[in-house]
């Protein structure tokens, strides 16, 4: 995955940007020299890219294409996948098979490109043998579906090579650190950084906060949706039914510790629909919704 | 694996957020925040129990556990308890019409028990401490190993193990297959030397000075997680002791057939001590094997509430079998407190040997046949049961404290075995 990054001064220190994952990324970093705020920039993008190479589902030479193309075959899994496997296990538990890594496929009727096209209950319906995490079969070191299925990390990867990237940066530094993939953050510093939360509907801004250690992730999107007959259908599609979920903001910004548990809860939240605020109030979280 | 279409629960405060942040650790490869959960602490937790029979045994059993997982995943726990008994235990003679004399533990002092009293030695008293540490460590991402010491000493008896065993993680962690062995040895040294079986406690002859015996315990675990809410378990242990299994404090009366009143030991060509001292050790066999199965459920209802069921079945070459029903429910209440009823029910069958009391012709027949024989109640027909409630709080940090109380009845073949107890516990837990 080629990219370069560039850095820039800032008030307090250095700023390194690149793209990575379809998204602007950046690291802030106080009291630096250039030298190592390029070193670190340098380490954060590689990680980036290294992630998106590995686990993307754009790519036909990952291991991600070799599960889609196994045909019912077992898949020799690396312990790093295997890890991010049990991550998605863990959170298809807590959602009651809400949020399924295997839900992909309905992408193929499914396009939200603010248009009216609604795919019918039968194109819906055809797809729905092909989703379940329940019949993905796992032993040690391997996996193995029923061919036609497919897995996509898309809901955890990002928040993931954000937490990664922390890691092995501050194997090097320990000064003030600040990683952003796209709004997905991560902030580890003495002194704590002033962070926006964007309102995605109007580029205004809904929020901010003071983070010096935690993070900040974001799950929907207000530009993604159908409209036909009035009704807006969100992007948020239930697994176990096909079908957009009613009733829920468009998207959450959640703060916790770590970028993937952030991700996670904003997502498990959207999956709630109209329950989604109730169910964040009871993890006791930090959050910003968008509603209607 | 069944998913519910429609769950409009909300799990407790921030159990999903809790489990997502232990997740994340485990993804990343790091180990848990402190604010998490506090896994890079120790975690202590201090009980005090007080077990009081009427009229008979009394217990206080402090114990303190502390436990740690380290970055690697490994865990080490370590356990102390210390168990100070006091009061009147049951000397295995039979209850009867007629006053009965014995000898105390040493054979030195003699005590008397009244017609129709259950004959107790009140000289009952013994410490114990117990120390134990058990380790575990993954070998690679499903499999567990784990190993474990263990060290118990009384006044007259000294007992050491040590056991290890695997765990294998299988269908994405909702299988869970185990298996582990264990050893252990003891050392009996009854106060004034081991006594001879089956002769008159009023003759006072002793073998030893001590005696020993060791258990092969191998157990087979399989857990499942049958879904979000339900997991169930289910193990299966057999235990094989072999060497000295005899209680060296316990009698067995010798009674007249046609009255039912004891013998006297000067008619059986014994020592005479006084009324009613026909009076033999008892004798029990040198090897015991037992095949116990469990299985517990647990159930955690969308309000958080969780039912536990449990049952056991034990049987032995003794003949005894038994049977345990246990049952707790747990209201999740405001604020972290919790109540907990619960309610056991036990029940057993008698060993093969098991008499309330023997006439001089069975005592005869036993001893030419090297057969045995034991009038300990605790080898009899038995059934108890229990109830009682257990209430707590949650703290912060990680803190609990919980109180229980519980009373037990226990019923018999013999009035020895008509027992009532009071279990009171307090427990605090906290990181350190």
């Amino acid at each position: 995955m080629a990219g370069e990054t560039r850095l820039s001064r800032t008030r307090e220190g250095w700023i390194g940007r690149f793209e990575a994952m379809a998204s602007p990324c950046e690291v802030q970093l106080r009291d630096v020299s250039r030298v190592l705020a390029q070193h670190v920039t340098d380490l954060v993008a590689a990680e980036a890219w290294r992630v998106e190479q590995r686990f993307s589902r754009y790519r036909d030479d990952n291991i991600i294409a070799r599960i889609r193309d196994a045909n019912g075959e077992w898949v020799e899994l690396d312990d790093e996948l295997e890890r991010l496997l049990d991550y998605a296990h863990s959170c298809w538990q807590l959602s009651d098979g809400r949020f399924d890594i295997t839900s992909g496929v309905l992408r193929r009727v499914w396009r939200f490109d603010g248009s009216d096209r609604i795919p019918s209950a039968e194109e819906v319906a055809q797809l729905l043998p092909l989703i379940g995490w329940d019949k993905v079969e796992r032993e040690q070191g391997r996996l193995r579906m029923p061919a036609g299925m497919e897995v996509d990390l898309g809901g955890i990867g990002k928040e993931y090579a954000v937490d990664r990237a922390l890691l092995l940066a501050r194997q090097h530094t320990s000064v003030d650190l600040l990683i952003n993939f796209g709004g997905d953050l991560v902030a580890c510093a003495q002194k704590p950084w002033q962070v926006g939360i964007e309102n995605l509907r109007n580029d205004g801004v809904a929020g901010q906060i003071s983070l010096s250690q935690g993070a900040v992730a974001t799950s929907g999107d207000t530009r993604r949706f159908l409209l036909r007959a009035g009704k807006r259908y969100s992007h948020i599609l239930d697994p176990l039914s096909g079908w957009p979920v009613e009733g829920g903001p468009h998207s959450i910004t959640v703060v916790a510790a770590r970028c993937t548990e952030a991700g996670m809860l904003a997502t498990l939240a959207l999956l709630r629909g109209k329950d989604a605020e109730a169910f964040l109030q009871a993890q006791n979280v930090r959050y910003w919704g968008l509603w209607d | 694996m069944q998913l519910k279409k429609q769950n409009q629960s909300m799990a407790c405060a921030g159990s999903v957020a809790k489990t997502l942040a232990l997740a994340s650790c485990a993804l990343l490869g790091v180990p848990a925040l402190a604010a998490d959960a506090p896994t890079d602490q120790w975690k202590v937790d201090g009980t005090m129990l007080l077990y009081s029979e009427t009229d008979r045994v009394s217990a206080i059993e402090p114990v303190i556990k502390a436990s740690r997982t380290f970055e690697n995943e490994s865990k080490l726990d370590l356990k102390l308890t210390v168990d100070s008994l006091t009061g009147n235990s049951h000397n295995g003679a039979a209850v009867l019409g007629a006053p009965q004399t014995f000898t105390s533990p040493s054979g030195k002092d003699v005590y008397q028990v009244n017609a129709g009293d259950v004959p107790l030695d009140d000289s009952f008293k013994d410490t114990r401490v117990a120390v134990s540490a058990q380790y575990s460590w993954l070998l690679n991402r499903n499999l567990r190993a784990t190993s474990g010491l263990n060290f118990s000493n009384e006044y007259d008896f000294f007992s050491v193990g040590a056991n290890a065993g695997l765990s294998l993680d299988l269908n994405q962690k909702n299988t869970t297959l185990s298996f582990l062995l264990g050893l252990e040895s003891d050392t009996i040294e009854p106060v004034g030397g081991v006594p001879d079986p089956l002769t008159l406690q009023s003759d006072g002859l002793r073998l030893d000075s001590s005696e020993s015996r060791t258990v092969t315990d191998a157990l087979l675990g399989w857990t499942q997680v049958m879904n979000r809410r339900w997991i169930m378990q289910l193990n299966y242990n057999v235990s094989a002791a072999s060497g000295y299994m005899t209680d060296p404090y316990k009698v067995v009366t010798l009674i007249d057939e046609l009255t039912g009143l004891p013998l006297e030991a000067e008619d059986l060509g014994g020592a005479n001590i006084g009324p009613g001292d026909g009076q033999v050790y008892e004798l029990r066999p040198d090897s015991r094997t037992k095949h116990a199965l469990y299985w517990e459920n647990r159930y955690s209802r969308e309000n958080d509430d969780v039912i536990a069921v449990g049952y056991r079945f034990m049987t032995d070459d003794w003949g005894i079998s038994s049977h345990t029903l246990d049952l707790k429910y747990r209201w999740q209440l405001e604020n972290g407190w919790f109540v907990q009823p619960h309610v056991r029910y036990y029940t057993q069958t008698e060993a093969d040997f098991w008499y309330e009391s023997l006439t001089e012709v069975d005592y005869n027949a036993i001893v030419a046949s090297n057969d045995y024989a034991s009038g300990d109640y605790r080898l009899g027909k038995l059934t108890d049961t229990t109830v009682g409630v257990k209430f707590g709080r949650e703290l912060a940090n990680g803190r609990r404290w919980d109180t229980r109380l519980e009373f037990m009845q226990q019923s018999g073949d013999t009035d020895a075995a008509d027992v009532s107890a009071v279990i009171g516990q307090v427990g605090y837990r906290f990181y350190w």
